[in-house]
């Protein structure tokens, strides 16, 4: 199946945040192909969790305006859910379980299909799910 | 229109031939607008437009905490650090 784009994950828009160029580069050329660059839900709220903590309400203001025009994936399929949770079940099962944010972060990539992009390696651990790490490149 | 037709309307060969030319280039103009027409480019225009602001709102976030404290920084990277969305208890039902 053709891939939709890339859908970034925390470590690396923190990355991006923290300027990384490498980063920046990726975003740039995958544009140049017309395929998306998004955020998911999960690194939204994670990152805007960031954002509340430290209580700018500036910048709180910029990252919802830049979130707007980003686009953001998420989790408003059933289907989203219900891969999750067969996720879920077959890590268990082999032993290879992983936090229920990857879990969650994994299926909307693989539904929406979209390519996740990570510096997590446990995300190897999903079958269908296609991993990239911008920053080991 | 029928070459008979239009033998009838323009009587000299010059006429006709003149007359076919014509035809030809407007059948091109109307093919080249089809295919305009069937790539849609009001739609490509908005395509565009939304790949811009992408791109832009993926600029915006390249130091966009540029200006935190060390203080700030560490809080910031504390509270987005991956944790269980489930797996624990509320530390107040203890």
């Amino acid at each position: 199946m053709k891939t939709k784009g890339f859908t970034l994950d925390t470590n690396i828009i923190t990355a991006l945040i923290k300027k990384d160029e490498r980063v920046l580069a990726r975003i740039r050329t995958t544009r140049e192909s017309d395929l998306h660059v998004t955020m998911n839900a999960i690194s939204y709220y994670e990152i805007k969790r960031g954002l509340e903590s430290i209580r700018r309400l500036e910048k709180l203001k910029e990252f919802e305006s830049i979130c707007h025009d980003l686009g953001i994936l998420f989790m408003d399929q059933k289907d989203i859910l219900d891969h999750a949770s067969g996720l879920w079940a077959k890590l268990s099962q082999r032993g290879l379980i992983i936090e229920d944010a990857d879990i969650l972060i994994a299926s909307i990539a693989v539904v929406k299909d979209y390519i996740l992009v990570s510096d997590d390696t446990h995300f190897e651990r999903v079958p269908e799910l296609i991993v990239e790490n911008w920053l080991k490149q | 229109m029928p070459l008979l037709e239009i033998e009838k309307i323009y009587q000299r060969k010059e006429e006709i031939r003149e007359y076919q030319k014509a035809n030809v280039e407007s059948e091109t103009l109307r093919f080249i607008e089809d295919c305009l027409w069937d790539l849609n480019l009001p739609q490509i225009l908005e395509k565009a437009k939304i790949s811009d602001r992408e791109l832009e709102a993926w600029n915006k976030l390249y130091g966009f905490l540029d200006d935190l404290s060390p203080e700030e920084w560490q809080q910031f990277d504390e509270a987005i650090r991956r944790r269980p969305l489930f797996g624990k208890k509320n530390i107040n039902e203890d």
